[in-house]
């Protein structure tokens, strides 16, 4: 079991959170309905199976939605995100059924994921709706899901809104423990390194589970660092657009537990277009995941003229037995590669129809603003004229003008927005002072007042961040060979970002001077914590980490330009990244965690 | 015994209490005589004493010594009044006293005494508040009911902070939310940020938005308050524009304070009765005004639409737009400046290969794109569009 590479060993994790939901299952006795909210079917999908539910009791399962869903069995299971909108139609739904079945035995359980409301806040609204006694609540929390080959998720999406936005560190326990199986399964890292005042709670968290004596120490070749990280350290990431293929489907489709859907114009009246974004099954979309966006259409081309020529070679065949060898063979991969290529021939095209338009003048736009120049108002106003900027688009550029210090501009750029996208969204864009990025100015006569005005804006800009971690155009202004694999970790970001995390990483994998990082990390919001493979304080660590096998937490949410960066540093340095997050910052994340009040 | 009227001089008590305190002097001196018992038998007191009733001379009988003891008496004089009535009033009993505990056994006698003293039950001995903290991080059922006093309540609240858990964090806001004045619950919250959070989280997902907005305002969260309070006069959806201009601008003078925010709110404010003024509702964004105002054709279109904010820019394009759209193709070249630098040319802020796209998209006639065309600037561009849609 100590041969299994990393990953192989982490394919625990699902199993638990199969074993976690099913032994809920048992503690239900007799046969039982289940009602599934649709936001948690992607995710169950990634650890169980309708096989495994059958055989623990489940009889009729039914997708949680509006309406009367009818009473099979007394014992009825409803299987939630714990979201205040959908915990309160599943009690009235579970009121109206108890008034229906008036003396019979109806017995509702309650499983809830993680999500806005805590299980106490549940707990007092089942009081509330004085269904206390009757109602029985469980909690579930997941373990780190595989959404792909290095990359791993809670699928906790209330974690953006609810730990940046709000800072309620309500989940942060969840997390904890989710990192606390991951250490029971793979032992403790070598080094621990946390940054950011959520990712220290953590690990605090963390200190108080039980530890076995033996995941005291990392099984050698196992673990070398894991890294926990709070998703405010590095805002330009979740803000700029990607250039690498999966990073801009995901900006502008939006994914949902690595699965992207879409409806495109052309096919209104079909079943919608998508693809798996999992590298294992889809060889095509193992080849183009990091690769440039404008690289893929003509590699895609290749790859179609390639099956081309192999049905034209088999027409062309005369035995049977080259036919039969086909038939056995290649049929099969053939008919697959030719479902992949369709699919991401189609992707591609929406994207370019969504976005072609814009792509130009926004990326004009942010490389202006990651140079601190004005003026970005005028590169974007013929895109509010013709009304091309969605409001994602819109708030990601008020957020990068914020990081970069951009004031005037941030003002104009956001008064044609609320012009474009309604009034309304003033209180959307209050919410980036919340996650610490604009500071709406309140007027102030006095001396002290305007000196604490000053002091409360954000710490450090993107400016200051650079010259620590030499992150804006670090190799120079040319245009990357797009073509090429990846030798910069900025190709993400067309040359003109890196992201932090990934300059971090590198250097804890090349071994850079430790007062070099200690004193980069300064700049950096939040405490930094060190810790050893018994969990002891480390007041500095010892680069470079060995064994080369790193595990990157963040906590959340994560991009997938972010997770490319780190993908083309674990192939340009020969370690094993493995990147892990609370959820994918998606193309609707930043707005919908803006949104609510 | 002389020292007895300086004393009262000195001291200037009144009738009634030197009479009192006479008496008690007499009752210590009785009570330091090895006859007390004699004495209570002796003197048979009345059913209700009435301090006329001593004997003057006895108000003499203090000496120097006894005085020291005045206050320990003055403690115990009520008693002992009650004492000596309770037995007046009851009669000279004259039959011995049972004792107790032959009566009761002595762990009935605790139990009935340790009822009334619930500070003595094993069973309601104080729980620490760090082992409360403990056992609800390890998820055990706790009564917090222990944490009466406010240094407790503050202990709990900081043992909760510390231990980063917001379920204990919420559980904790929520006792202290209803066992304290919201003043003190308040204040508390003020001093713990996290927990601050973690609770108006819990208000705004739970919809309770008017606690939220007391929380907001009791913090001095002002700007959050106001934001709160916009956001709400926005959800508003029933109201027509013009109510709803008027909830805004009552929202904007009592609650904004910036000239920042000032800004936009008198733009939404303006926008919202020019809406009105159209028959729009209130969710009409700049834009949706602007297309509907060009198919009104009202006059000074271009000044209302500063007046809200809108570039001249954005205006035109919005303006060229609806003219493509429309067919309306005389109107475009009216958008455009004259200025006699450009020798009374007309001059469109829009770059002219942008609107000659736009017509394109919109299936304009040939000989319109073509006359954009013409007027780009740079010849090698005019030369290749020229060509490009010629052919068409």
């Amino acid at each position: 079991m100590d041969d299994l590479p990393m990953e192989k060993r982490m394919e625990a994790l699902p199993q638990i959170t199969q074993r976690k939901l099913l032994s809920i299952f048992d503690s239900i006795p007799d046969v039982k309905d289940l009602l599934i909210d649709p936001a948690i079917m992607k995710p169950l999908q990634r650890f169980t199976g309708i096989k495994a539910l059958r055989a623990h009791g489940i009889e009729k399962i039914y997708r949680l939605e509006e309406g009367h869903v009818p009473v099979t069995n007394m014992k009825r299971v409803f299987l939630l995100c714990s979201e205040y909108p959908k915990v309160r139609q599943v009690l009235q739904q579970i009121q109206a059924e108890l008034q229906q079945q008036e003396g019979k035995p109806l017995s509702p359980h309650l499983i809830l994921v993680p999500g806005s409301m805590s299980h106490f806040a549940v707990e007092k609204l089942v009081e509330e709706e004085a269904l206390c006694g009757l109602v029985t609540i469980h909690t579930l929390n997941f373990e780190l899901m595989k959404l792909d080959q290095g990359l791993w998720s809670l699928e906790m999406p209330s974690a953006f809104r609810n730990l940046n936005v709000q800072g309620d560190i309500t989940l942060l326990k969840p997390i904890a423990k989710a990192l606390w199986s991951l250490q029971l399964v793979l032992g403790r890292p070598k080094l621990l390194w946390a940054q950011g005042g959520m990712a220290t709670k953590v690990v605090q968290l963390m200190e108080r589970f039980p530890w076995p004596k033996d995941t005291i120490k990392s099984k050698e070749g196992t673990l070398g660092s894991l890294s926990i990280v709070c998703r405010d350290i590095d805002w330009p990431s979740v803000f700029l657009t990607p250039v690498t293929y999966t990073a801009l489907v995901d900006q502008v489709i939006g994914s949902n537990c690595g699965n992207v859907k879409f409806q495109s114009e052309a096919g209104a009246s079909s079943a919608p277009d998508g693809i798996y974004l999992n590298s294992n099954t889809d060889q095509v979309y193992c080849h183009i995941k990091n690769l440039h966006f404008s690289s893929v259409f003509p590699y895609l081309s290749i790859k179609t003229k390639e099956l081309q020529m192999d049905a034209a070679k088999i027409t062309k065949a005369s035995s049977p037995s080259e036919m039969k060898a086909f038939v056995k063979e290649r049929l099969t991969q053939s008919a697959e590669l030719k479902k992949s290529l369709a699919q991401h021939i189609a992707t591609c095209e929406y994207v370019v129809e969504q976005i072609g338009s814009s792509y130009e003048s926004i990326q004009i736009a942010e490389t202006m603003a990651l140079s601190g120049r004005k003026g970005v108002i005028s590169q974007v106003e013929d895109l509010f004229g013709q009304g091309l900027l969605t409001l994602s688009q819109c708030m990601r550029l008020l957020g990068l003008l914020s990081v970069c210090g951009l004031s005037e501009d941030f003002d104009a750029v956001l008064t044609q927005f609320l012009l474009s996208h309604g009034h309304k969204h003033l209180c959307t864009v209050h919410s980036l002072g919340l996650m610490g990025l604009h500071v709406e100015e309140e007027a102030s006569t006095s001396i002290v007042g305007r000196v604490a005005q000053v002091v409360k804006r954000r710490t450090s800009t993107i400016q200051e961040i650079d010259k620590k971690f030499k992150v804006l155009f670090p190799d120079g202004k040319e245009v990357p060979d797009k073509a090429l694999p990846a030798l910069h970790m900025s190709y993400v970001f067309s040359s003109s970002y890196t992201p932090v995390v990934g300059r971090i990483m590198e250097w804890m994998i090349k071994g850079e001077p430790v007062a070099q990082l200690e004193d980069a990390l300064k700049v950096l919001p939040g405490p930094t914590m060190w810790r050893g493979s018994r969990g002891e304080y480390l007041p500095r660590p010892q680069l470079p980490v060995v064994p080369k096998t790193h595990i990157v937490f963040f906590i959340g949410g994560v991009t997938y330009a972010e997770v490319s960066a780190l993908q083309i540093l674990e192939a340009l340095t020969g370690t094993k990244i493995v990147i892990a997050t609370t959820s994918i910052i998606s193309k609707n994340t930043l707005v919908e965690a803006c949104s609510k009040y | 015994m002389h020292a007895q009227p300086v004393l009262w001089a000195r001291l200037n008590l009144s009738r009634t209490l030197r009479r009192k305190l006479s008496y008690l002097h007499r009752k210590d001196i009785m009570l330091r005589n090895d006859e007390e018992d004699d004495y209570w038998d002796e003197v048979a007191p009345k059913a209700n004493i009435s301090w006329d009733d001593l004997d003057q001379k006895n108000l003499l009988g203090a000496t120097a010594g006894s005085t020291g003891k005045l206050y320990q008496q003055l403690k115990s004089f009520d008693s002992l009044s009650i004492l000596d009535s309770n037995q007046s009033a009851l009669g000279q009993s004259s039959e011995p006293i049972v004792p107790l505990t032959s009566l009761v056994l002595e762990s009935n006698i605790d139990l009935i005494v340790r009822l009334e003293r619930p500070d003595l039950h094993e069973l309601n001995k104080t729980i620490s508040e760090e082992t409360l903290i403990e056992e609800m991080l390890l998820g055990h059922p706790v009564s917090l009911d222990s944490c009466k006093s406010l240094r407790a309540k503050t202990n709990l609240l900081q043992g909760a902070v510390n231990s980063a858990d917001g379920e204990v964090i919420l559980k904790v806001v929520l006792y202290l939310m209803s066992t304290l004045s919201k003043k003190h619950a308040n204040k508390m919250l003020g001093q713990h940020p996290v927990a601050a959070k973690v609770y108006a989280n819990y208000l705004s997902v739970s919809n309770q938005h008017p606690s939220l907005a007391n929380l907001l305002e009791s913090l001095g969260k002002m700007r959050e308050d106001a934001i709160l309070q916009y956001y709400l006069a926005n959800l508003n959806q029933t109201a027509g524009a013009a109510r709803q201009a008027q909830n805004i601008f009552s929202v904007s003078s009592s609650h904004f304070n910036s000239e920042a925010s000032d800004k936009h709110l008198k733009r939404h404010v303006k926008l919202l009765e020019l809406c009105s003024g159209l028959g729009m509702n209130s969710n009409t964004t700049g834009h949706e005004w602007l297309r509907e105002a060009l198919s009104r054709n009202p006059a000074n279109i271009s000044q209302a639409a500063s007046s809200i904010g809108m570039s001249e820019k954005i205006y035109q394009w919005i303006s060229l737009k609806y003219y493509i759209a429309s067919g309306n193709f005389k109107e475009i070249q009216n958008t455009f400046k004259t200025s006699w630098l450009s020798g009374n040319r007309p001059k469109s802020i829009i770059p002219l290969n942008k609107l000659v796209i736009e017509l394109e998209k919109s299936k304009a006639p040939k000989e319109q794109i073509l006359k954009y065309v013409r007027m780009i600037e740079d010849p090698i561009e005019r030369r290749n569009l020229e060509a490009k849609y010629a052919s068409l």
